[in-house]
């Protein structure tokens, strides 16, 4: 029986391979049918951010990964209060919907499973 | 019940793989299934040459489990990045995929993420 899954992404891409490791989740779990939501918080947030410039450090752009997620019907969503605290807007992100707290608390009550990537 | 654990980290560095050991003995002990699926570091607990003289050895701890009866996977693509072979890793314990992971989601009542 397919579950309904939030993924949360909790630290900055390419620092430790968390955010690639979650993105690999996110396919394998969404791939096989279960409902996937993936919420950015924390520094985790910067893995959605517009103009990533990783080849210069020989890793991939992480946000092209995760703008493919809704093949799968996975959603990505990404916390407001985290977003204003590193002084950041809608605009600086590639994708990614903007939700606030609430509406985190109300995803996680929702969900059947919370996989945390910290 | 059956418990779900996903464990991240490695041994020896983080207490999580301990932590696991001790809430699936428990579970186990009491009647209820487990089943560990070991993310990205958390392969490293199932190399079967973990030596540690004088302190708790965590493969074999694995071990223990599996006796007790729980279902133990690691991800393949984790082990080979990190080196670990077939042949390197605890007996009746395997190798496999996401689908895997999709699976103990899928089938555990609770699950638990072991994580930095």
């Amino acid at each position: 029986m397919a579950k309904k899954i939030t993924i949360l992404v909790r630290s900055c891409p390419y620092g430790m391979a968390t955010s690639a490791e979650a993105f690999r989740g996110v396919v394998g779990l969404a791939g096989m049918d279960h409902k996937v939501k993936v919420v950015f918080v924390d520094d985790g947030i910067y893995s959605l951010k517009k103009d990533q410039h990783p080849e210069i450090i020989e890793m991939k752009d992480i946000s092209k990964g995760y703008a493919t997620i809704g093949d799968f019907d996975a959603e990505n969503y990404i916390l407001e209060e985290d977003m204003k605290e590193r002084n950041l807007s809608p605009d600086d992100f590639a994708l990614g919907n903007i939700i606030n707290k609430d509406e985190l608390k109300k995803i996680i009550d929702d969900s059947d499973v919370v996989m945390s990537f910290s | 019940m059956k418990l779900g654990f996903v464990v991240r980290t490695g041994p020896y560095t983080s207490q999580n793989i301990d932590t696991a050991y001790e809430l699936a003995k428990r579970a186990l002990a009491k009647g209820h299934s487990v089943e560990i699926f070991l993310y990205e570091d958390g392969v490293l607990s199932m190399n079967k040459y973990i030596n540690s003289p004088d302190e708790r050895n965590i493969a074999g701890r694995m071990s223990e489990l599996i006796q007790s009866g729980a279902r133990i996977t690691g991800c393949g693509l984790c082990a080979k990045f990190r080196g670990i072979k077939k042949d390197m890793i605890i007996e009746n314990t395997k190798l496999s995929g996401m689908a895997v992971l999709s699976k103990l989601v899928e089938t555990s009542d609770k699950v638990i993420t072991l994580s930095f």
